[in-house]
């Protein structure tokens, strides 16, 4: 724990009160600016992760993996094997798509960590963000109690009107769905990607009703950015939005094998 | 369902994210009040009154069975305690920060009346009164934000209740009725100070930097002193001065009469608590868990203590000895005259509450947070636990 807080929360609580001192002493663009430059330090782990999961979807759809799938459609152990040879073949490596993220977590979370010790709206957190401050930093402690109103929110407290939850969803569903890999003509896959989307809308929604609205700006933020960043390198797909995945999808075209039906 | 990779890093994420996102602990510590015969725990859901000889509960408020408000409320700091009233201020129910404030009969702890702060505390508690200040719906129903918390406690004296909120207010009501006399609405951020009577004077402690003397008859400000940094709690106050604890690692003096500089000793980190004083020597400790002893006259050093633990309580001091407790769950009897240890004694929870004495019983009681017990109380030798209380369901 010691580690953790040395490592990831104390510079990130330090980092946020610094930047509070400079914008004004307003909280909510401290958060909006955080976010930013935590993303855009995080991007380079994310690009190669969204690189890697546009190729697996690719090779996945490609005419190759569809006769290996027929060819050796009961025997489990030769197609996961034939399996790993195309990826090797492709010069695809799985932990490419999942270590990124990985690797993003403790920064995530940390930040979440951060951003509620630095609001500190009840004693136990002002005591716990007095143990993560660099006292050698001039002028940190001045900052402290932050001003953590804006609009109708206590940005420590969660939004007593449940804006704040609907917009955490709407952009976690609209982000999930605009950034769908290329459809799968494996059902299953497109099946568990629907049921994803559902599943991080629904899970980023509780989380805003439960914790600090200050973490719904972070959120809500993380996701428009990860929109932005997604479409910096692939194409979005506005049109998934309203695809609540209740009604079988179009069929789709894989090239040189059967149509098959994304749900 | 077959899962791929993809899946099971999200599913992983959901399971990290939960775990580092869970549901925040109980905010503060517990508030305690004690009087000859008593102690009056601020333990969470109710206000309880125990037995200081053994420790038994002897009534809670709200009584078990009362009609209560949706939600319940939330009690966690000091109560003040008198021989006609017992008054204790409230949360809310759940984050709802809608406190409320209660006199109580200290014989049964029967309701005697209460002070509501804003329309949805007021819809649902409408026996009590409002306060003038309270904030109201617009259009019927939408409570802009509120901070009406209780955080640090309430001053009695003379008949009157003096407190101030985390809205930023002060207040003056009477101690019989719950009539809110006057509100201070000079504080540009929360005050969770509980105030300090000095004469004709009160002395209110804000986070917005400044020591505040208020005319007790009106709430009209006497004097402020900007000291630079947050304040959370209460002077102290010997023979004219005040002894003020600040987030910018220092206690300084202050004239009572005036709100003059005086003398200004830095430490190492925030002092949070009130300083405890004797023979004229100022105890308090830092956030780090450094003690010092310093001469009120003059802010020189008597003596000081290396950190042990992260410690926000001030130490109690009784009879020579020094109580001192930290995070780590240790209380510790040290000589007054040079810090030299006397007992150790350790439970489970972190000790972040000033212990207090408890005269005729000679006991020194602690409120661990998250321990096993909600009030400890042990001899003052150290030399044994008379009893542990936790409530009951």
């Amino acid at each position: 724990m010691d580690l953790w807080n040395t490592l990831i929360i104390n510079p990130m609580v330090n980092a946020l009160l610094f930047l509070y001192g400079l914008l004004f002493h307003n909280l909510t663009l401290t958060i909006v600016v955080f976010t930013i430059i935590i993303r855009a330090i995080t991007f380079p782990l994310t690009y190669q992760s969204q690189k890697s999961q546009k190729k697996l979807a690719e090779m996945q759809n490609s005419p190759e993996w569809k006769h290996i799938q027929e060819k050796h459609a009961k025997d489990r152990d030769k197609l996961a094997q034939e399996q790993m040879k195309l990826w090797q073949a492709a010069g695809y490596n799985p932990l490419s798509g999942c270590l990124p993220l990985f690797l993003q977590f403790p920064i995530l979370i940390g930040m979440y960590q951060a951003i509620t010790n630095a609001i500190a709206a009840s004693p136990i957190q002002l005591y716990n963000l007095s143990t993560h401050l660099y006292s050698f930093l001039p002028g940190v402690t001045s900052l402290v109690p932050l001003d953590n109103t804006f609009l109708w929110l206590n940005l420590g407290l969660p939004d007593p009107y449940f804006v704040m939850p609907i917009l955490v969803a709407a952009t976690s569903w609209v982000q999930s769905k605009v950034m769908t890999p290329p459809p799968s003509t494996d059902p299953q896959m497109a099946q568990s990607t629907q049921s994803m989307a559902l599943m991080s809308t629904l899970m980023f929604a509780w989380f805003s009703l439960s914790f600090a609205s200050g973490l719904s700006i972070y959120f809500i933020v993380g996701n428009i950015l990860g929109i932005i960043q997604y479409g910096m390198t692939n194409p979005l797909k506005w049109s998934n939005i309203f695809d609540l995945g209740l009604t079988p999808a179009p069929a789709v075209e894989a090239k040189g094998g059967k149509k098959s039906t994304k749900r | 369902m077959r899962l791929s990779w993809i899946h099971l890093v999200a599913l992983g994420a959901v399971a990290v994210v939960t775990a580092s996102c869970g549901p925040a602990p109980t905010n503060s510590w517990l508030g305690l009040g004690l009087d000859a015969e008593r102690a009056y725990l601020a333990g969470g859901t109710h206000l309880y009154a125990v037995n200081l000889t053994d420790g038994k509960e002897v009534w809670r408020f709200p009584a078990a069975g009362a009609t209560t408000r949706s939600g319940g409320e939330i009690f966690l700091a000091d109560p003040a305690v008198s021989e006609d009233v017992i008054v204790v201020g409230s949360w809310g129910p759940g984050t709802s920060h809608s406190g409320a404030v209660y006199g109580l009969n200290p014989a049964d702890g029967s309701q005697k009346w209460c002070v509501v702060f804003d329309d949805k505390a007021a819809t649902d508690l409408p026996v009590c009164q409002k306060s003038p200040d309270a904030t109201a719906f617009v259009l019927g129903f939408f409570l802009p934000p509120v901070d009406n918390r209780v955080v640090g406690g309430v001053t009695l004296a003379d008949g009157m209740a003096y407190f101030g909120m985390a809205n930023n207010h002060v207040y003056a009501v009477d101690a019989s009725d719950g009539t809110v006399k006057w509100v201070f609405e000079g504080s540009k951020n929360p005050v969770w100070a509980a105030p300090l009577v000095d004469g004709d004077r009160l002395i209110v402690s804000s986070f917005d930097k400044s020591v505040y003397a208020l005319d007790r008859a009106t709430g009209a400000v006497l004097w402020q002193q900007d000291l630079g940094a947050a304040i959370a709690s209460a002077p102290a106050l010997a023979d004219g001065t005040l002894y003020v604890g600040t987030f910018g690692n220092q206690v300084v003096a202050l004239d009572s009469a005036t709100g003059e500089r005086g003398w200004a000793y830095t430490t190492d980190y925030w002092i949070w608590d009130t300083p405890a004083l004797a023979d004229g020597v100022l105890y308090f400790t830092d956030l780090q868990g450094a003690i010092y002893a310093v001469n009120a006259a003059d802010g020189s050093e008597v003596w000081r203590q290396a950190a042990g633990g992260f410690t926000r309580a001030a130490p109690a001091v009784h009879d020579g000895l020094l109580y001192v407790v930290d995070h780590n769950g240790n209380v510790v009897g040290l000589s007054a005259v040079d810090g030299a240890e006397r007992w150790r004694q350790t439970v489970k929870g972190q000790l972040q509450a000033t212990p207090l004495v408890a005269l005729e019983q000679d006991l020194v009681l602690i409120r661990p947070y998250q321990g096993d017990s909600s009030v400890t109380a042990f001899a003052l030798d150290g030399s044994r636990v008379a009893w542990a209380y936790q409530p009951t369901q």
